[in-house]
């Protein structure tokens, strides 16, 4: 009996595991094996081990132009996505019941329609006729159209709009965990409505930021659609080099050695991230 | 002029009326409790003294001074929070110093102060511990001393001992009254524990509807409850439909059922409730014939349910050792004459 009781957690967990193994692990592992070959356009693929992807991808200041843009997009992304994230959801945090289901919904709204149809929206909207450029001609503010599609500060915005809901859900989790009695608790020891929001209500949102931002952060730094279609073939990011690798050059080595190190950065990233920021608001996580 | 009043406060939530015109004067140094059940107002009257809520009418004078237009974080009032509402992210000792930080008291000053409050609730020791690594009614000192920190003109208690289990809640009691009288600070207490208003309050204030019921000191409103909410509300008791039918001698002879007993009180003739405590009817030689039909141990407690020709009587007798009355034996229940009291039903 008792052993069988050992193994059941075993048993429970085996199928997860093995569509796990078949369908992430083993291709994760072939596109690591991947990686270690080498092509030529006359030979093609050869089997073999060699550094020669990785001293290439790391060593080519064409790729370093490429992972630079991809992490400072993804910083800026969620950097962005804390600024309007975190209010909003503290704004339907304190909504009343029927209007906090119907903002959530309008929230979530932009998750339910495709990212491509959401992207080819904003290149409607931002293109140089697009409405954002004529509204802001007509009104006197620009002279002339601005270039917003294909440039990062339009990949920026198409990104910001596609992942914030992310963030606000996470963000608002945390915030229901809050007792509400703690707000007023700092409003009646003296605190005005704006340092209770800093000094009390903020740091019980961290974790909830914490973890809207990795979400954001590692679908920013992996997006490929929405940089395709708003940034163009001039502003590559990582995940569009792989793409080019793959399908344009054929060169599948060379490509497999680009997501292997665009992983690899992700998961260093995110880890030290949440190491420090777990240590720093080491209270608010237990 | 008392230090604390409130004149005429009312309070509508849309149709519904929480506090219906509540009249109060609370002096300087009084522990005050606001007793009663759940929906009468209590709350909500504490709310709108803290300035959580406005009142849709009345006004309220602290200390002399109007705080209709005074904000909740300037009216310098503590709170204690039914949850205790600790900072989870802060130390105890930040927890108290939280509301001195917000005065721009000096980092030495402040030491100090935090030093002295955290030794008056006796948790020097646990300065440096998260509000979730102490037991419940750390906790709960932890926000008595955060409140008190600031030395406070008017501490409110809102329901404070609910969320402890029942011994560590008779402890605290005594111990935050024993606060309260050191400090001298005005207090008002929500509770709907009448054992807690009871014990720990200068006066209660029993609350029905939205309106105070009774106001007074804990024996004198006990004793003499006025109504029949107020001395159902306040302890058990027996509550019987009467008639006034003559009065002489400051007594009123009332009739219930076939039986005509003396009471005391003030009613008018005709009818009215007649209140009997429990632990003042006794088992004697001579009085109202009965038989028991329950006997219920309760530790301290015999608790009988005696049938009688007024209706069914419960009786609480202390326990004295030896053999208590049996289930179904004849007895005569008596009392004296000031034990029966006319209330308005």
């Amino acid at each position: 009996m008792a052993g069988k009781r050992v193994l059941l957690p075993y048993g429970l967990s085996l199928p997860a595991a093995a569509v796990l193994t078949v369908f992430m692990t083993a291709p994760l592992v072939m596109v690591l094996l991947l990686s270690f070959n080498s092509f030529t356009m006359a030979t093609g693929i050869q089997p073999g081990f060699k550094l020669a992807n990785y001293i290439e991808v790391l060593g080519d200041s064409y790729f370093h132009t490429i992972f630079g843009r991809t992490f400072l997009l993804a910083l800026w992304v969620t950097g962005i996505s804390i600024l309007i994230g975190a209010p909003e959801a503290y704004v339907i945090h304190r909504m009343r019941p029927p209007w906090r289901s119907i903002f959530l919904l309008v929230i979530l709204g932009p998750l339910l329609v495709s990212v491509i149809v959401r992207t080819l929206g904003w290149a409607v909207l931002l293109g140089r006729g697009g409405m954002v450029n004529t509204v802001l001609v007509k009104l006197g503010v620009l002279e002339r159209p601005m270039e917003f599609m294909y440039s990062f500060t339009g990949m920026t915005v198409a990104l910001v709009h596609v992942l914030v809901p992310f963030m606000v859900l996470s963000v608002w989790t945390s915030l229901r965990r809050l007792d509400p009695a703690v707000e007023a608790a700092g409003l009646s020891l003296g605190a005005s409505q704006w340092t209770v929001l800093r000094r009390i209500v903020l740091p019980q949102a961290v974790p909830g930021i914490l973890a809207g931002s990795l979400i954001v952060f590692t679908l920013a730094a992996s997006a490929f659609a929405t940089p395709a279609i708003v940034g163009g073939r001039r502003l590559k990011v990582a995940a569009m080099a792989a793409y080019d690798e793959f399908l344009n050059s054929q060169n599948w080595p060379l490509g497999a050695a680009i997501v292997v190190v665009l992983l690899v950065a992700m998961v260093a990233i995110v880890m030290i991230y949440n190491r420090l920021v777990e240590r720093r608001f080491k209270q608010v996580f237990q | 002029m008392a230090f604390l009043e409130l004149h005429g406060l009312v309070q509508r939530y849309g149709p519904v009326v929480a506090v219906d015109g509540v009249d109060l004067a609370v002096d300087r140094g009084e522990f005050l409790s606001l007793l009663g059940p759940s929906g009468c107002g209590k709350s909500t009257t504490l709310m709108a003294i803290a300035g959580f809520v406005e009142p849709t009418a009345g006004r309220i004078v602290l200390g002399g001074r109007d705080m209709a237009q005074v904000k909740p974080n300037r009216r310098n009032i503590g709170i204690v929070f039914q949850s205790f509402a600790l900072f989870p992210h802060m130390t105890v000792a930040e927890n108290v110093g939280f509301g001195l930080e917000m005065r721009s008291i000096a980092k030495a000053e402040r030491t100090q102060r935090i030093a002295e409050t955290l030794a008056l609730v006796r948790l020097t020791e646990l300065a440096g511990r998260y509000p979730k690594q102490l037991s419940g009614g750390q906790q709960q000192r932890v926000a008595l001393a955060r409140a008190l920190v600031i030395r406070p003109d008017l501490l409110l208690l809102d329901e404070p001992m609910s969320s402890l289990d029942a011994k560590l809640r008779e402890e605290m009691r005594v111990e935050i009254r024993d606060i309260q009288r050191k400090v001298q600070i005005t207090t008002i207490m929500v509770t709907h524990d009448q054992a807690e208003a009871l014990l720990m309050a200068d006066r209660v204030a029993v609350m029905d509807q939205g309106r105070i019921a009774r106001i007074g000191k804990p024996y004198e409103v006990y004793e003499n409850p006025g109504s029949a909410f107020v001395s159902d509300f306040l302890g058990r008791t027996n509550l019987l439909p009467a008639t006034v039918v003559g009065r002489s001698a400051g007594r009123l002879r009332v009739k219930i059922g076939a039986v005509e007993i003396d009471a005391v009180g003030e009613a008018p003739d005709g009818a009215a409730m007649v209140s009997l405590r429990p632990e003042r009817l006794s088992f004697a030689a001579q009085g109202l014939p009965g038989t028991i039909e329950s006997a219920l141990f309760m530790g301290g407690q015999w608790f009988y349910r005696v049938a009688t020709g007024i209706g069914q009587l419960s009786v609480i007798r202390p326990n004295e050792g030896g053999a208590h009355v049996a289930e179904g034996g004849a007895v005569h229940v008596a009392w004296p004459v000031d034990a029966a009291r006319v209330v308005q039903g």
